[in-house]
């Protein structure tokens, strides 16, 4: 029984593998804006003037975004869809060091309603992103168009910005506050950030379970915890690491991640609401219906 | 010119003289909305047989349907105020989430079990009046008072909701919460205008301070020197007022009366979750922060509300073409914004922008011959002065201008999301 379960499972996954070049139409493609390209630019990762590391754009050159869907290096590949997820599939050979340091599918530590939530969720692949829902964790930091990483050192704040998907952003407070005691689940948390040498800690918690943290679906509650850390390991490469948490869903904390490119260029303005084809999706199937508008922020 | 939108159920051009027909009958009489809309129904009924549209006469029909002669306030347009109903029964979720929190409930009645929706304002609202996600727990039996939904579902506009065991009211919007979404001072003496070493005036904190800008003083655009009454949506007291609001040509006006007599159930940005876009957010109740990225020459405004995005505002003195992906073909809901400072005023020059959104609460009309000028000046610490020249030969007979001030208020931009609803 287990055993077939587990076959018609990895079945379903290689199915969603294979099938990634319609799906991929439907949440990533949006990435394909043609940017990028030129060589990477290996000089060291810039700093701001007290030494610490500019994530950002460095002033005085072109402003640009982390892309996780660069098309002149194999940092991320954009036609296998597992390259932007959490894992790597099982049938992939450890030789690309890019997947061998994600996990596999196998060694995730899914609890049981998990792996099955996990299986119904890659056949029926309703993300809540291409529904314009605000993305969680790592799948807001790999928005289409690219991610604005922007420090304002004199708000003590940080902001993770989103140029595709629902355009929105994400604040991380740096004044070295905790989390609150009563926190409303929401489907972005609570992020708060500190600096640990080169590398930033980003600590969340407070994710609602409708949050989807990667573009599969894989489960969370709202006891997730993720530890996030971003390291520029040169002027044009970014190291994003996740480290999940969720008691409620995996049997262990596990760890995964992938790199963004610099790449030059502006953002601008993007509203996936406006050619969506599926507005009961976004609003409640009873968006047709008379909604209250009685307090409209 | 105006271009049909099928998503927020408006009327293309090509109908509009038959509604014009229907809205001729619009009221006159200043006192009474009542007698206005009773006046529209009879005169929308007396004239849909000559009207070639189908779905125009459905919207109407629909309209009428739903909107008995009531209270103005938008609750109404779901629930029926003057049809209340007390249940009582035990909660078996409470859904803490954007647009409005929801409690379910199952009530026994007559020997049958019923599964009730109990709505309640929004997140924010219940925080500020001291409650939170725990504040009811499944299996808590409660009575809960207020009206039912206009379209026979199970479902109840919470006004009350009592803790059976203590008889404690929970839930409940303070008054204190429902003051901290308007105007009033922050408590703070108004210190002087904060400035960039440059001089500049600053649109952000102080550094090591925290802030944004809310509590508009107006919560919809009417030109200025125009006296006239609405409520915190926008919604005319007297709908009699409408043309006085600005210079509206005949079929904008018609419009903007057509909007408020459906109590704003079309706005997109509440229908569809789009942005506020151009000038509306800045009469949003979460406010906006801005982010002056000084090194690159441009501004982040981010919205706490609405769907919590943000754009640019370009001070790096490009013309008004070339912003990234606005262009004719391509209007956008903050179209291409370019600013300069004169002195201690921000004027920022906005064209580019397409005609889904309303660009203000209450629903006034615009096209996308749209041209925006806005004026920025913090005044004091406290006080962000906002003006705008609205100039719109599509919609508007003349160039106008409105303004009002938004307050300073010293905390974190709040987090909503317009998404953050179901499904």
């Amino acid at each position: 029984m287990m055993k077939t379960f587990l076959r018609m499972f990895l079945r379903n996954v290689v199915v969603l593998l294979l099938a990634f070049s319609f799906f991929d139409t439907l949440s990533f493609a949006q990435g394909r804006g043609g940017r990028g390209g030129g060589a990477p630019d290996t000089r060291p990762a810039p700093r701001w003037p007290d030494g610490h590391i500019n994530l950002g754009a460095v002033p005085g050159s072109e402003m640009g975004s982390w892309d996780a869907t660069p098309t002149s290096i194999p940092l991320a590949r954009a036609d296998v869809a597992s390259d932007f997820g959490l894992f790597a599939a099982d049938m992939s050979e450890p030789t690309d060091p890019f997947l061998a340091a994600k996990p596999k599918l196998s060694q995730i530590p899914f609890q049981p309603w998990a792996r099955s939530l996990f299986a119904s969720r890659v056949q029926a692949r309703q993300e809540p992103y291409t529904r314009c829902k605000p993305s969680s964790g790592a799948r807001q930091v790999a928005t289409a168009y690219g991610t604005q990483l922007l420090e304002v050192p004199e708000m003590k704040q940080f902001f993770i910005i989103e140029t595709g998907g629902a355009h929105s952003f994400r604040t991380v407070y740096m004044d070295g506050r905790p989390h609150p005691a009563k926190l409303a689940p929401s489907s972005r948390g609570h992020s708060v950030g500190h600096w640990e040498g080169d590398t930033l800690i980003v600590d969340t918690i407070g994710f609602n379970e409708k949050a989807w943290i990667d573009n599969l679906g894989m489960p969370t509650t709202d006891r997730l915890h993720t530890i996030e850390k971003f390291t520029r390991t040169n002027y044009s490469t970014l190291k994003y690491e996740i480290t999940i948490e969720d008691p409620g869903a995996y049997t262990a904390p596990w760890t995964s991640g992938f790199y963004f490119r610099w790449t030059p260029g502006e953002s601008f303005e993007f509203v996936c609401q406006e050619n969506n084809l599926a507005p009961e999706l976004i609003m409640g199937e009873d968006k047709i219906a008379v909604k209250p508008p009685s307090f409209v922020p | 010119m105006w271009r049909h939108s099928t998503h927020t159920g408006e009327i293309s051009r090509r109908k509009l003289s038959c509604r014009r027909k229907i809205l001729a009958g619009a009221p006159s009489d200043p006192n009474s909305r009542r007698r206005g809309l009773r006046r529209f129904r009879h005169r929308a009924i007396g004239d849909s047989a000559i009207c070639s549209s189908d779905m125009l006469r459905k919207i109407l029909l629909s309209a009428l349907l739903t909107f008995p002669l009531l209270a103005h306030h938008p609750v109404a347009a779901k629930f029926d105020l003057n049809k209340k109903r007390t249940l009582r029964g035990v909660v078996t979720r409470v859904d803490w989430s954007n647009p409005h929190v929801h409690v379910l409930m199952y009530v026994q009645e007559s020997g049958q079990r019923a599964n009730w929706a109990v709505e309640l304002e929004s997140e924010l609202e219940l925080e500020r009046s001291g409650w939170n996600a725990d504040s009811l727990k499944p299996g808590e039996a409660i009575t809960v008072q207020g009206p039912v939904a206009r379209d026979g579902s199970s479902q109840l506009w919470g006004e009350s909701i009592t803790l059976t065991s203590t008889n404690r009211r929970v839930l409940q919007m303070t008054p204190e919460a429902l003051a901290s979404f308007r105007p009033a001072s922050n408590g703070r003496p108004a210190g002087p205008t904060p400035r960039w070493p440059d001089g500049t005036p600053r649109l952000g904190p102080a550094p090591g301070e925290r802030g944004y800008w809310a509590r508009p003083g107006s919560v919809s655009l009417a030109e200025t020197g125009i006296n006239v009454e609405m409520d915190s949506h926008g919604l005319l007291k007297n709908i009699s007022d409408a043309a006085k609001v600005a210079p509206f040509q005949p079929w904008a006006r018609d419009l903007y009366i057509l909007r408020q007599q459906r109590f704003l159930q079309d706005d997109p940005m509440f229908l569809e979750c789009y942005p506020p876009g151009a000038v509306r957010q800045f009469q949003m109740p979460l406010g906006i922060q801005f982010i002056e990225d000084k090194p690159f020459q441009r501004i982040f405004v981010m919205n706490g509300g609405g769907n919590h995005d943000w754009h640019f505002i370009y001070t790096d003195g490009r013309e008004q073409k070339g912003a990234s992906r606005g262009n004719a073909d391509n209007p956008l809901f903050y179209g291409n914004a370019v600013g300069k400072w004169q002195g201690d005023t921000l004027i920022v020059d906005t064209r580019g922008l397409n005609e889904k959104f309303w660009f203000s609460n209450g629903g006034l009309p615009h096209t996308n011959q749209l041209h925006l000028t806005e004026r920025f000046t913090r005044t004091d610490a406290n006080t962000l002065k906002y003006e705008v020249v609205i100039e719109d030969p599509g919609a508007y007979t003349r160039t106008w201008n409105a303004g009002w001030t938004l307050q300073w208020v010293p905390e974190d931009l709040p987090t909503y999301y317009c998404q953050d609803n179901r499904a």
